[in-house]
């Protein structure tokens, strides 16, 4: 590969115009990886509309329209299903880029430290715990003989497990404790990259730690963090299953609070394990998630290009 | 001098708050620990303690009997993670330079040809397809390596924003008027001073195939292929079934061994955790590492 | 997340399976051996000379919990079947497929959309979802040719629930089916304070009495342990299972949130009739007595864990067949203390969820029915695929006779060590009652075969044996019914909430979700059964 990008590479000592050879060559590898893993099966994407016929297989079935869409819509459950899933997702989307660039800036200031060193890595520990795991540990500390009730509340204890209200705290205090650390690593990255000069130059002028940080360190990331944005607002519609079913040990009592639409869907499909259906959902998800990425990178585009997806 | 105190201060709240926070991250993995080696009963009675009131390592033992098939899902999952995160992090960043290059007239378009792979997907059923009839993976080391993990549009676009926002151009335009080829130029200027995003990357894509299972169980049918997190998961699985109906057990077949469940489930993450909990601080420390490097080349 | 239900599907599935396990009667063997061989269709294929045809290899891909043989062990497993096969002169041979029991919804699924070859299966409860979508193959034309000896053993109502449309799909699992709902209370206990003895039944009464009584004197325990629910179940304390037995109720359930109660075949909404009512209010009593953990509907710990921990006094669980147990000593490991059973209700008999069908991609049908039916008359078989090869995963104690063995593991050989172990497929697969039988810890064989297959043929047969409803039509309905019930069922089912007011709520979000159609659906599909079985 590298051979055959020297020769077309000389002519950009003599053109003024880049030769894209080398440049398509290098992506190869990664377009040929897309179509075949994600390109060639989007043939799937017809099983939502399709009353799946195995003897006449995927292309050959019946199309039925949009009626594998219908169960999603039946009951007062949208509503819930999809206030709740907007709305974890937007304190998750939001309160997570804080957290996380909280965490990278004191991480990037304290860089030099040994101790630096032992707390970087146990920071991102939780994210490695199967969310089953977290559930039984989160179940430990609630639970109705938890440590919680035991401990703290001497037997007079609060049934968590049926009480929905406090269930958003939990649900986001789980979220950002599973994720925060490990989410920061790319703000990390990021901040590493940029030039040192630049701090010793504004400190020299009298710039505070904050200002430092709001006029240097943010804006140079900025690009990231938009980036980091759009791409979690196309998964606006999705959730995170394990957190929303699990920890809550599938709890119906606390259905207000923790129905999604993956929930919905997995317990809607428990017993009749409709392929047709289940892809009838994440299609519903995926097409929400892509017009509001499209419309935000839009937006992105008017106010500040360089930041934008595409 | 007054600038300087100002500054020792704030790395010291700095340094304090990520101390707590780091506490709070480690206290449910030493719960885990002292939860797996806390006797059944106990466990069951008394619920989860930092310090186990009765001392078993009954889940260890369980799991040592089954040293031989750890080791050998061990030592697959290593070389997965590690042929996997290899070729990932080499064709990310390959796929990422032509993308950051703003005279290369097709990068939007590109962008948007790995954005949509982000959203839309023709589920499984459709994966398996192409996968075992097109390029017959099933039943061997491919089915862990190619599904889903190679290369992630995530990834890819980080990647590229990285390169955009923390290479300068100018350097590449002095490599380039002094006649380097663009591989030249990927090799020599742009890997070294992106370290800090491949370390990331390489992160991200090592703990996507260190926990994966779902390739093995759609391709795979021999056990013997089964990673760590496979096969931990197919053992979870069956330990609930074995002491849900313990009657059929047999037991003199479990050699004496009173099957621990919870305290098993705990010892079961544990080991899965372990590897990387081992490694993790080394690569981070590179993360950390690369601060410096960035600053000086800088 | 697919794979999330597929699982779930599974595990639910073969947990009720397991309870089956422990249960074996003796094989009606005077027709079994003679059956076997298959020759009557061999011979209408090829009347001439039927030494000559060709045999059809056909594929038999298997569910193995818990442990799953390597591939290589299962190559000596499908010679040792093949060489009988050939031996007694059978038109099939078997090829074997031994799929881990967790993914094999998932795994037969993907093979057969992809178009791989799959032959046998087993449809783990979804026939009508099989069928609809064209999955399995019809095997009526068969029923009197390659599948008579195993009709003669099984009757034809045993297929009932696999025929849809008048086609029949596929042949259910013959084994005992008929679960029997236990109180576990301590020996030392039940003997000395409740005046209980060995062998005592209770009626709901009586357990009302005993929890009372239990909870006076050890009120710093949990008195009744709530088992957690098999994945996605709710959790509960089998109390609907008990008053649907046929001292109580009597309900028929179809699943979906309807059911018939009684000899009346009108179609009911399971939750709006007495029957669930009175599941709620015991709950709810005992809820409100204080006798149960709590945090009820989350609970994670199975009944004979919190025994063992000294926990709980008491617990509820079903098992197929009597007396699950097969001796005291594995009672005792289990609880952690002497303990005995005692009988509340059994349940009725309905036909097992678990059928095998001919999948769509079958080039021989033909063959595949005479295959399957090995599994159901051909002992040799069917313990070859359950125990593996004499000598190397099992050896044949010389108890039993040679087509009835009685057979353990190679000396100082575990089931983790024999090379090809998957018994745990037995209930299953094929005919339990033909399933051999192993000794005890103490070398004494407790054949229980008989005794099971009596509770079998004695039990209640419910009104509707055999009706499978058929969701097709109303797969939205039942996907949103499937989410009121998990709202509700957990905290009704544990007594956490009380029925008066929540029931009325329960009712409205089902009538939402549409469980009029389901009714009237089902009310059809049933009139039409019923037209056409009588």
């Amino acid at each position: 590969m590298q051979k055959t990008a020297i020769a077309p590479a000389k002519r950009v000592k003599t053109g003024k115009r880049v030769s894209y050879v080398p440049l398509f060559l290098m992506m190869l590898p990664g377009i040929v990886y897309l179509i075949v893993n994600n390109y060639l099966p989007m043939f799937g994407i017809t099983i939502a509309f399709k009353d799946l016929d195995y003897t006449k297989g995927i292309f050959g079935s019946d199309w039925v329209g949009l009626a594998n869409f219908e169960f999603l819509f039946r009951t007062k459950d949208f509503f819930i299903m999809m206030r709740n899933t907007l709305c974890y997702n937007v304190v998750f989307i939001f309160g997570g880029l804080v957290a996380s660039l909280s965490i990278a800036v004191m991480m990037t200031e304290i860089g030099q430290w040994k101790i630096a060193k032992a707390i970087q890595p146990i920071i991102c520990f939780p994210n490695m715990v199967s969310i089953v795991i977290v559930a039984y540990l989160v179940y430990g500390f609630l639970g109705g003989d938890g440590w919680i009730n035991n401990t703290l509340l001497h037997g007079n204890g609060i049934s968590w497990y049926s009480t929905p209200k406090y269930w958003p705290f939990i649900l986001t205090i789980v979220h950002f404790w599973k994720g925060a650390g490990y989410g920061s690593i790319i703000y990390i990255a990021t901040m590493s990259g940029i030039d040192k000069g630049l701090y010793e130059a504004a400190r020299l002028d009298g710039a505070s730690k904050m200002q430092q940080i709001f006029k240097i360190t943010l804006p140079i990331i900025r690009p990231m963090i938009v980036l980091m944005l759009l791409l979690s607002i196309g998964r606006i519609f999705s959730s995170d299953f394990g957190l929303f079913l699990q920890v809550p040990m599938d709890s119906g009592a606390l259905y207000n609070a923790t129905q999604t639409i993956d929930t919905y869907v997995y317990r809607a499909l428990m017993k009749l394990n409709d392929v047709s259906m289940s892809s009838a959902a994440s299609v519903f998800q995926s097409i929400l998630g892509f017009l509001l990425v499209m419309l935000s990178n839009l937006l992105v585009r008017k106010v500040d290009p360089e930041s934008s997806l595409f | 001098m007054k600038k300087f105190d100002e500054e020792k201060r704030f790395k010291l709240i700095c340094a304090i708050i990520m101390t707590i926070l780091a506490i709070i991250a480690i206290a449910p993995f030493v719960l885990m620990i002292s939860a797996s080696i806390t006797e059944e009963n106990t466990l069951i009675a008394e619920g989860y303690r930092f310090f186990p009131k009765k001392i078993s390592f009954d889940a260890y033992k369980y799991l040592w009997a089954k040293r031989e098939t750890i080791g050998r899902a061990y030592a697959l999952s290593i070389f997965v993670t590690v042929v996997g995160t290899a070729a990932n992090v080499i064709i990310t960043s390959l796929f990422a330079y032509p993308l950051s290059r703003k005279d290369f007239k097709f990068r939007n378009g590109f962008a948007f040809f790995i954005f949509f792979t982000m959203l839309f997907n023709g589920g499984m059923t459709a994966s398996y397809i192409i996968w075992t009839q097109i390029f017959h993976i099933k039943n061997s080391i491919w089915a862990l390596l190619l599904p889903n993990y190679l290369m992630s549009g995530m990834n890819v676009l980080m990647v590229r924003n990285y390169y955009t926002s923390s290479i300068p151009q100018d350097i590449l335009e002095a490599a380039r008027i002094d006649g380097a080829t663009e591989m030249r130029i990927y090799r020599s200027v742009i890997l070294p001073l992106s370290k800090p995003v491949i370390i990331t990357i390489a992160v991200f894509a090592g703990m996507a195939y260190w926990n994966d299972w779902s390739n093995a169980m759609y391709y795979i049918t021999n056990q013997k292929l089964y990673g760590i997190n496979a096969y931990l998961n197919n053992l979870q699985n069956n330990i609930k079934l074995l002491t849900m109906q313990s009657s059929l057990t047999e037991g003199q077949n479990l050699q004496g061994l009173k099957l621990p469940t919870v305290g098993a489930r705990m010892a079961i993450a544990m080991i899965a955790v372990l590897p990387v909990m081992v490694v993790f601080p080394f690569i981070q420390s590179q993360l950390i590492k690369g601060v410096v490097i960035g600053g000086v080349k800088g | 997340m697919k794979k999330m239900i597929a699982l779930v599907l599974t595990l639910a599935l073969m947990l009720t399976v397991f309870a089956g396990c422990g249960s074996k009667a003796p094989a009606p063997t005077t027709e079994a051996p003679k059956a076997t061989t298959g020759t009557e269709t061999t011979t209408e294929a090829a009347p001439t000379e039927p030494a000559k045809k060709d045999p059809v290899w056909i594929t038999v891909s298997y569910p193995c919990l818990v442990i799953v043989p390597s591939p290589d062990s299962v190559v000596a497993v499908e010679e040792a079947v093949n060489k009988h096969l050939e031996e007694i002169d059978s038109g099939v041979r078997l090829h074997l497929e031994a799929v881990d029991g967790m993914n094999y919804a998932t795994y037969i699924d993907m093979k057969q959309i992809g178009g791989e070859q799959v032959d046998l299966y087993c449809a783990l409860g979804t026939m009508a979802d099989q069928v609809s979508s064209n999955k399995v193959l019809p095997i009526t034309q068969y029923l009197d040719t390659a599948l008579k000896p195993t009709l003669d053993i099984t009757g034809k109502a045993f297929l009932g629930s696999t025929t849809f449309n008048g086609e029949v799909y596929g042949v259910p699992v013959y084994r005992t089916d008929v679960m029997t709902e236990y109180l576990i209370i301590e020996a030392d206990v039940a003997n000395n304070d409740l005046g209980l003895v060995e062998g005592d039944s209770l009626t709901m009464d009586q357990v009302n009495d005993v929890l009372a009584k239990l909870h006076e004197l050890y009120p710093d325990k949990i008195t009744m342990g709530v088992r957690p629910g098999a994945n996605g179940s709710p959790n509960n304390f089998q109390l609907q299972t008990i008053y649907a037995g046929p001292n109580y109720f009597k309900v028929s359930d179809m699943g979906s949130g309807v059911c018939v109660v009684g000899d009346d075949l009108t179609v009911q909404n399971t939750y709006a009739t007495d029957y669930f009512m009175q599941v709620c209010k015991t709950a709810y009593e005992w809820n409100r007595a204080g006798y149960v953990n709590k945090d009820a509907s989350v609970a994670t710990e199975e009944g004979y864990d919190l025994m063992k921990a000294d926990r709980c006094m008491s617990y509820i669980i079903g098992y197929g067949g009597r007396d699950p147990q097969t001796t005291d000593a594995e009672k005792d490991t289990t609880h952690g203390k002497s303990v005995i059973y005692f009988p509340i209700e059994t349940s009725m008999n309905k036909p097992s969820g678990l059928a095998w069908c001919v999948s769509y991609g079958c080039k021989d049908p033909e063959a595949a029915c005479e295959a399957l039916s090995l599994l159901y008359t051909d002992a040799f078989v069917l313990n070859t695929i359950l125990y593996g090869v004499e000598g190397r995963d099992y050896i044949d104690t010389g108890l039993g006779t040679e087509e009835d063995k009685v057979v353990k593991l190679p000396d100082g050989m575990t089931m983790f060590d024999v090379p090809y172990y998957s018994f745990f497929t037995c209930g299953i697969i094929g005919n339990e009652y033909l399933d051999w039988q192993r000794p005890d810890d103490e070398g004494n064989v407790i054949d229980r075969r008989a005794d099971h297959q009596k509770l079998q043929n004695e039990a209640v047969v419910s009104p509707i044996y055999g009706f499978t409803l058929d969701t097709t039509n109303i797969k939205s309905q039942v996907a949103s019914i499937s989410n009121v019930e998990a709202q509700f069922l957990g905290g009704l089912m544990t007594g956490e909430m009380d029925p008066e007011t929540t029931i009325p709520q329960f009712l409205a979000a089902l009538e939402s979700a549409g469980i009029n159609d389901v009714v009237a659906e089902a009310q059809r599909q049933l009139d039409a059964w019923v037209a056409a079985n009588k």
